[in-house]
């Protein structure tokens, strides 16, 4: 065990009090720093988290690459954050792609940060990470970006200079993938990937922000010349997410991909099945590097 | 504490686990008032991320710990709410 992990379990003597620092960590650490705590020494008399470290590490190697993709994080805002090998050499932004992710309730693309990171070349990507303050979704914008989605984008892209780099793309999971929509209509936006999307009808949207999210789109379809290649993924036994992938289909031109596996039913996190057969990196590459 | 708190903190666990019942609007009022029709803990629909997350804020809101590998054993939110009520827990 590390000193860090030492310390940040010192008062944790539930298995639930445990989890909590488990969850903070899979959503905070790095590549790097996740490596440097997976090649911490096993302690045997911890199970907790000799397990939790096999499980993270099974996760972490479905990113291929033996080294861990050398990302440094970067607070944009409240809520923001950018990840890049060089976060402060502008000039290298224009041989670069720049992943807009717009994370679900669980503040993570249905997987640990830096299993997420790790699919990412370090050369070639930049990646932005956008959160919400629980219970609270991106219908009332993105915190500090304004009260408004679509403004907040907008403020969004202009904040971390998209039109610096070399190509942008927009990446939702569950809550997020309505933005990542949305972001994929704004100018600029070369290609979207939306997994486990809101329906257009949901409710929340009209009731919290004042319009629907079909209104949403509709609009943002018809001021775009030119729309960017849009795949939205489901999994197969969440009725839910199948219902309103086709929903969005009939508003605005979409791949849809719905996702299975042979052992056990995908719902909602559809990410997960394509992360543990080791198809993540083949997925973003059709979707980012075609665009 | 009563039994409305406890459906309370049910139902902000639920929100915290990020459980697609949550945006069942009839299903979440059920859960919030006592001798409504009985909802099954099965009807939570959590992943294993979101069952941590419930067990936490059950434990950080009254105290008692049950592990997410422990959810299973209540059929019923009553069951989990006499669990999690009751002062021997």
């Amino acid at each position: 065990m590390t000193p860090l992990y030492r310390r940040l379990t010192r008062s944790s003597h539930t298995i639930n009090q445990i989890n909590r620092v488990h969850i903070a960590l899979e959503n905070r650490l790095t590549p790097i720093k996740a490596q440097t705590l997976m090649e911490a020494e096993r302690d045997e008399s911890n199970l907790v988290f000799s397990e939790w470290i096999d499980k993270f590490y099974d996760m972490f190697s479905k990113g291929g690459a033996k080294k861990a993709e050398p990302f440094l994080r970067q607070n944009i805002a409240s809520h923001v954050d950018l990840f890049s090998s060089e976060p402060l050499v502008k000039e290298k932004r224009g041989t670069k792609t720049l992943v807009l992710c717009f994370t679900g309730a669980a503040q993570r693309m249905m997987m640990p940060l830096a299993v997420f990171l790790q699919h990412f070349d370090a050369t070639r990507y930049d990646v932005v990470m956008i959160r919400y303050p629980k219970r609270e979704g991106y219908r009332h914008g993105i915190p500090s970006f304004g009260e408004d989605i679509e403004d907040s984008l907008l403020r969004l892209m202009e904040i971390v200079e998209s039109g610096c780099y070399a190509k942008t793309v927009a990446f939702g999971v569950s809550g997020g993938a309505a933005p990542a929509l949305l972001c994929g209509l704004c100018k600029g936006v070369s290609a979207v990937l939306a997994v486990g999307i809101n329906h257009p009808d949901d409710e929340r949207w009209r009731e919290e922000s004042g319009i629907s999210l079909r209104e949403r789109i509709v609009k943002r379809v018809q001021n775009t010349i030119s729309l960017p290649p849009i795949h939205l993924l489901y999994g197969r036994e969440s009725a839910p997410d199948k219902e309103a992938a086709y929903a969005v289909s009939e508003l605005v031109s979409v791949r849809i991909t719905e996702v299975s596996h042979t052992a056990y039913p995908v719902g909602h996190v559809a990410l997960f099945p394509i992360l543990m057969e080791g198809k993540m990196s083949h997925l973003l590459e059709t979707v980012f590097l075609d665009s | 504490m009563d039994e409305k708190t406890l459906r309370e903190m049910v139902a902000e666990a639920l929100f915290n686990a990020n459980s697609p019942l949550t945006k069942n609007k009839e299903k979440m009022s059920k859960l919030l008032s006592e001798g409504e029709e009985e909802i099954r803990i099965d009807d939570f629909e959590l992943d294993s991320l979101g069952r941590m997350e419930f067990c936490i804020t059950i434990e950080l809101g009254c105290g008692v710990s049950i592990a997410p590998e422990e959810l299973h054993r209540f059929d019923t939110l009553s069951a989990l709410i006499r669990e999690i009520g009751s002062p021997m827990s």
